[in-house]
């Protein structure tokens, strides 16, 4: 839970809390015996809690250590998702969407496993990562008309 | 990071994970393993989770104190009308201690939201929770118990030797109980610190000493 903490936000300090918070809940619920999916799905959720909110955003991006992302093995067309792109996306997509798009290019599920994951239809999967890619796109290209090219992928590894 | 690609679908993280503590079935074990023996980038994925296998979490909160976190909560929906009278007590308790010691503020005070503060101290990989002292250097964070519906925005302050310090980003939670403020801060110096949260209105502070 915490490697996939740190491969959402970037740094040890915040996911260490995130999943410190998820299990002290699960101790005061009584919680004895979970699936790793749930935990999975909850720590997503709590991660994406945390970008969501504007003002985290700027600490999670000072603290980002972009070697704790992991290697970058699913790339959405040609953008590597990274914090940046991630905190850009939250303002763009829903609480969904992101799940969806965490699933897939941080978790590098296939989508056979984000359905069933998620338990939704492998459809449904298919056109939230459309949207996804859609939104990738024009964040991407609107980055690098900031930028004059060369930005909205994190790592630069392309 | 690395930008390896894979020769076709990954190997999820999360089966890669179970594939590591041997929780896939054999055939799908079988399957994951051919393709890491095929694939150099899922096989340095493997190799992030394997070399990172011993870095544990801080060890979890006292199991018994979340079980009596867990009878509070079920006594007061039992007996809701004692809140009131248990705030009023708690009113006068910080009007005396206020009396008393005017240094030692708040102690796990409510406010007209319900607040309540909790530390996690670590000193050296031990950790305690709700300390009375401090050493500088001792790293501190804050559990915050409030009621509010909906997310909240608490702010941390620390007041030692008359000046006031806010050593986190103001962050937006979600009320519960115990909930852990992101970000972590180190106490130093030689002189009694007041620990407070603010949520709206309400604030709570906790007094820790020099030892």
């Amino acid at each position: 839970m915490r490697r996939k903490a740190e491969r959402i936000l970037q740094n040890r300090e915040d996911a260490g809390d995130v999943v410190q918070g998820l299990f002290v809940d699960l101790v005061e619920r009584g919680v004895e015996r979970v699936e790793l999916a749930y935990l999975y799905r909850a720590v997503t959720n709590r991660c994406l809690n945390l970008i969501r909110d504007r003002r985290n955003r700027d600490r999670l991006l000072e603290r980002q250590q972009a070697a704790l992302r992991g290697p970058a093995r699913v790339r959405c067309d040609d953008h590597v998702i990274g914090l940046d792109l991630l905190c850009r996306l939250s303002g763009a997509l829903d609480e969904k969407h992101m799940e969806v798009l965490v699933c897939r290019y941080l978790d590098d599920m296939s989508q056979d496993e984000i359905a069933e994951l998620c338990r939704t239809s492998r459809k449904t999967v298919g056109k939230r990562l459309q949207r996804i890619r859609e939104r990738v796109a024009e964040i991407g290209a609107s980055v690098e008309g900031e930028s004059g090219g060369g930005a909205g992928s994190q790592g630069g590894d392309r | 990071m690395s930008g390896s690609t894979c020769t076709g679908q990954p190997v999820s993280w999360l089966a890669l994970e179970r594939h590591v503590l041997g929780e896939l079935d054999a055939d799908r074990a079988g399957a994951v393993q051919a393709h890491l023996d095929a694939c150099a980038a899922c096989r340095a994925a493997l190799g992030v989770i394997e070399s990172d296998r011993d870095r544990a979490l801080p060890p979890l909160p006292d199991l018994a104190l979340a079980a009596a976190a867990r009878r509070r909560r079920s006594r007061r929906a039992v007996a809701a009308g004692a809140v009131a009278a248990l705030a009023a007590a708690a009113a006068l308790l910080l009007v005396w201690r206020d009396r008393a010691a005017p240094d030692a503020r708040l102690v796990g005070s409510k406010g007209g939201d319900e607040v309540v503060i909790g530390l996690v101290r670590e000193r050296g990989g031990d950790v305690a929770l709700d300390p009375a002292g401090f050493r500088p250097g001792d790293r501190f964070k804050v559990l915050v118990t409030c009621a509010r519906a909906g997310a909240a925005t608490v702010e941390v302050s620390v007041r030692q030797a008359g000046s006031v310090d806010h050593p986190l980003a103001p962050v937006t939670i979600r009320c519960g109980n115990r909930v852990p403020v992101p970000g972590a801060f180190r106490l130093t110096g030689d002189q009694p610190a007041s620990i407070c949260a603010s949520l709206g209105g309400a604030s709570a502070c906790r007094a820790v000493v020099p030892e």
